[in-house]
């Protein structure tokens, strides 16, 4: 056998090995299905954590997760017209970590000052489940004021609910 | 002589009694956070308890939250920085000054503000919290209004809420 011979053998065999040799593609995880929502209000455990800052990552919450339409309704915690919903889900949001930054540091050194709120983000279906359990940072790292966190922190959140539902 | 100086002093005497016993004005910068449904982020306008409610009034908009929804009242400080739109522009167009001088304008135009946080709910009792940002010792005297108005507020909360770093 010529090394041509050899070669050419080589290369398709290798070729025809290729597909039980490449790795298997991970099929895609099906999205998650509810056509509601309801965002339970901030719950701050132990963690220092002024009042301003929990609410307003309450309201931004509602709004970003209206305005990315993965449901098709959004209710508030404590909604009366949510309870006759059956594939109701609960957003919960728990505060794991509050760093309250300063503006003025921030906008001198542009290292220093950063606000960051570390929250632990879970869907819950209404037989009690949980459909998804993450852990979301948000930060402000440069302009705007310490309240700027939360609607970091919203967003994040609003897109990680898009991506699963 | 001395009946002009004795008018004088007599009508000085009431003109400052009369200014203390005035009703204040509502105050006209008070900046609305975030919250409320008809009122758009960020915009300013008065905030008065008036006729069992808490009304937030800018040039265009009106809300009003009923006194006995309010679940709860917190108060805070953040510093801020001043001049509103007006002063966001002005510190970014200051980033292009040479040898970072713009940021000058960082400590000029800082401000400290009081941050009043109002927890209520809606007709539905869906939870709500409305805050607004407040000329430096006005949030407590407008949790006080409220209080007195018959609004629920826990008692120890006020302290709650530590004030923010400048």
């Amino acid at each position: 056998m010529s090394y041509r011979t050899t070669f050419v053998y080589v290369v398709l065999c290798s070729v025809l090995m290729l597909p039980s040799t490449a790795p298997a593609q991970a099929p895609a995880k099906p999205k998650l299905s509810a056509s509601a929502v309801q965002i339970a209000m901030v719950e701050a455990g132990d963690i220092q954590i002024p009042a301003e800052f929990r609410f307003a990552v309450y309201e931004r919450l509602v709004e970003r997760v209206r305005e990315s339409g993965a449901f098709q309704k959004v209710y508030r915690t404590g909604d009366r017209a949510a309870d006759g919903v059956t594939d109701l889900v609960t957003l919960h949001t728990k505060v794991q970590g509050f760093q309250e930054g300063s503006q003025t540091k921030r906008e001198l050194t542009t290292v220093f000052g950063a606000t960051k709120v570390e929250v632990a983000a879970s869907v819950t279906a209404r037989d009690g489940h949980t459909l998804m359990d993450q852990k979301i940072t948000g930060r402000v790292r440069f302009f705007g004021e310490n309240l700027g966190v939360t609607n970091d922190l919203a967003k994040r959140i609003a897109k990680l609910l898009g991506e699963k539902f | 002589m001395k009946l002009i100086a004795a008018t004088l002093i007599t009508l000085g005497a009431a003109g400052l009694l009369l200014a203390q016993a005035a009703p204040t004005a509502p105050d006209q910068n008070v900046r609305h956070v975030i919250g409320l449904d008809t009122i758009k982020r960020n915009a300013t306008g008065t905030l008065t308890v008036q006729e069992g409610a808490l009304r937030f009034k800018t040039g265009k908009a009106e809300n009003t939250v009923s006194i006995a929804a309010i679940d709860d009242i917190f108060i805070g400080t953040e510093t801020t920085q001043s001049g509103g739109k007006t002063g966001r522009v002005v510190k970014t167009a200051a980033i292009a000054a040479p040898y970072e001088s713009g940021k000058v304008l960082t400590i000029l135009m800082r401000t400290k503000v009081d941050i009043l946080t109002v927890s209520f709910h809606d007709p539905d009792g869906a939870a709500h919290g409305a805050i607004f940002a407040l000329p430096i010792g006005q949030a407590a005297i407008m949790r006080t209004q409220l209080v007195q108005a018959g609004a629920h507020a826990s008692p120890d909360e006020s302290q709650a809420s530590a004030g923010s770093k400048p």
